[in-house]
């Protein structure tokens, strides 16, 4: 094709190689900025490290019982003590976030996939499609989420994946509503209408145009549902339902640790911190992506 | 030359809780091959909603085509099916919108949104199609294109996304280019540049264009045609020599009263049309130009006059019309 029609003009070309970032790198420049969420990463992949490698570090085996040395409190020999059956807590500790951590993530990943398609659909076609998947959505919500999954898992058994399933299948309404409403605002803008002028069908246009746009909000909601799932995990083992013993998790351990709260309070108070560090972070990382994606902070 | 687009008595109105709004009330319309049609009038009178119509593109808001024809090379662009249109529209039928600061998306490349459409409509590769939008966007004077293409929108200037929009829009070498407005949200001077540019690349493609604006004064030596639109119908349609020369409709002459002089008689004092455009869920019987014009008798009130013929090529809708000025 021919030559440059007309010579462009120096002013709008300096300024286009002085803001030369990328929307990642400016993200990533403004997540650094946000200490919290920092030192939260750091320590939630330490967590991650220490659990996953858990047959390597771990001092002891998580069943193995040693019933001259039960209830014993924090020592050189068990670092966290030991629990009723002389197992070493440390250990128990380790294995158990392995499952907590992996029904957590696995839980908000299905919930998130879950309510974004739902909500890219309701918000996308409108209408009747969004009114009947607003109302089954106000109808999920209504449901009393605990009971509800006490039920469901006494049924379906407690291995890992029916955990997942479970949990996840009943937390994608949150994302649901907040993907509806971001699309609802999306889709009115001019480049949709110009996407559609080039010819683009409804699911490119979903899946390249509009939900990139709306990734913050799913990757937000996506990590505040990590903590959910972990608590939602734990209330389940603390109240039996959840993965069997002798597999740990935290919320076993701490339903474990229940009648001798007052006499042995390390039981207790290390998943329990476990539990409560995890989601911390994981809920301060959502809070220093919120900042880093949203382009008008 | 032949007949590219044949509109016919294109009715569109939106069905909204407040009422039905009669955005476009039976026009009727002919674009050539290789020609110029600017499309003139005030906000809300039609003129997108128009274009929109034809294209399939208002699925998703309230509105509906009524009634009408639209045979682009001889198809009826408002019988082909999803998939049909979609095969059209960016392929033989290019658009530029209004507003280049929001019709490029600002989460992906300029690179990404170029190379789709190519790699949809053409077939072509990646690569290709890489190369194809490098050239294009030279030719609509982005300067270090190959650089550039990599960025995102954000970080262009208004002028210059107009530019990209251009070339997203000509990438797979349209038949026709629909401008909606292209040049209202730009500085004068970009405006200028955009215009010649779109002129010089009207003639290396032979492409026809519909250019849609509000500016008569940008219409002149511009467009070879121009239709006056008000209200959801056409009120004056002519050739840019005789629109200019012999103004014939009311609300054209007010148009043109309303724009800045830059002649002889500069210090004359800019004329504006009284009043706002009519509320189109509420059109009556009456020309709807009545409320707003000097010349109103009891006839227009009642009766909405048809385009008629003033003289060879050039129609006017208004009972006054042949009386003279």
């Amino acid at each position: 094709m021919a030559a440059p029609i007309m010579e462009p003009q120096t002013a709008e070309v300096e300024g286009i190689t002085a803001a030369q970032r990328s929307n990642a790198r400016i993200a990533w420049d403004k997540f650094r900025k946000h200490k919290l969420a920092v030192a939260s990463t750091c320590l939630l992949l330490a967590i991650a490290a220490l659990c996953f490698l858990a047959p390597l570090i771990a001092p002891y085996k998580f069943d193995a019982i040693d019933l001259r040395n039960i209830r014993r409190p924090p020592s050189a020999r068990h670092v966290f003590g030991t629990d009723g059956l002389g197992r070493d807590l440390f250990t128990r500790l380790l294995y158990g976030g392995r499952i907590s951590v992996t029904i957590g993530l696995s839980a908000a990943l299905l919930g998130s996939m879950l309510g974004t398609l739902i909500g890219s659909a309701a918000g996308y076609y409108g209408r009747g499609v969004d009114n009947l998947l607003m109302r089954l959505t106000d109808l999920a919500y209504s449901i009393p989420t605990l009971p509800l999954i006490i039920v469901i898992s006494a049924y379906a058994g407690s291995s890992i994946a029916s955990l997942v399933a479970i949990i996840g299948f009943l937390s994608w309404m949150t994302t649901a509503r907040v993907v509806r409403g971001s699309i609802l605002s999306v889709k009115e803008n001019e480049y949709v209408v110009a996407a559609r002028a080039l010819g683009f069908g409804d699911l490119p246009i979903i899946l390249r145009h509009i939900l990139p746009n709306i990734g913050n909000s799913i990757i937000i909601g996506t990590t505040l549902g990590v903590g959910n799932a972990i608590i939602l995990e734990s209330s389940l083992s603390f109240l039996g339902m959840g993965v069997n013993p002798p597999t740990p998790t935290w919320g076993n351990m701490l339903m474990d640790s229940q009648a001798t709260m007052a006499t042995e309070p390390w039981l207790t108070f290390f998943p329990g911190m476990a539990i409560l560090m995890t989601v911390l972070c994981v809920n301060f990382i959502g809070d220093g992506l919120q900042d880093a994606l949203d382009p008008t902070l | 030359m032949g007949t590219m687009l044949e509109v016919k008595d294109l009715r569109t109105r939106f069905h909204t809780r407040e009422g039905v709004v009669r955005a476009v009330n039976g026009i009727s319309y002919t674009v050539d091959e290789g020609e110029t049609l600017a499309v003139v009038g005030e906000s809300g009178c039609g003129k997108s909603v128009g274009m929109l119509s034809i294209l399939q593109l208002l699925q998703g808001t309230t509105g509906r085509v009524e009634a009408g024809e639209a045979l682009f090379r001889g198809v009826d662009l408002l019988k082909l099916s999803d998939t049909e249109i979609r095969k059209l529209r960016g392929r033989d039928i290019g658009m530029v919108f209004q507003d280049p600061m929001t019709s490029l998306n600002p989460v992906l490349s300029i690179k990404r949104q170029m190379t789709e459409g190519l790699v949809k409509h053409l077939g072509v590769s990646r690569r290709e199609a890489l190369d194809r939008a490098i050239r294009l966007l030279r030719l609509v004077g982005i300067p270090k294109a190959e650089e550039l293409i990599g960025e995102y929108t954000f970080q262009f200037s208004g002028g210059m996304r107009q530019r990209v929009m251009i070339a997203m829009a000509l990438a797979c070498e349209p038949r026709l280019l629909i401008a909606d407005e292209p040049t209202t949200a730009l500085d004068v001077t970009i405006q200028a540049q955009i215009m010649n540019l779109v002129r010089e690349l009207k003639d290396q493609f032979g492409m026809a264009i519909v250019w849609i604006t509000h500016d008569l004064g940008i219409v002149a030596n511009f467009a070879q045609n121009v239709q006056v639109m008000y209200a959801g119908y056409i009120v004056e349609k002519a050739d840019v020599g005789s629109l200019f020369a012999r103004t014939a409709h009311p609300y054209t002459i007010g148009l043109l009263n309303s724009l800045p002089a830059n002649g002889a008689d500069r210090r004359r004092r800019l004329i504006p049309i009284k009043g706002a455009p009519p509320n189109l869920r509420a059109l009556g019987g009456g020309c709807p130009f009545a409320p707003r014009c000097g010349r109103a008798a009891e006839r227009c009130r009642a009766e909405n006059p048809a385009l008629a013929e003033l003289e060879r090529g050039h129609q006017v809708a208004c009972w006054n019309a042949g009386e003279g000025l």
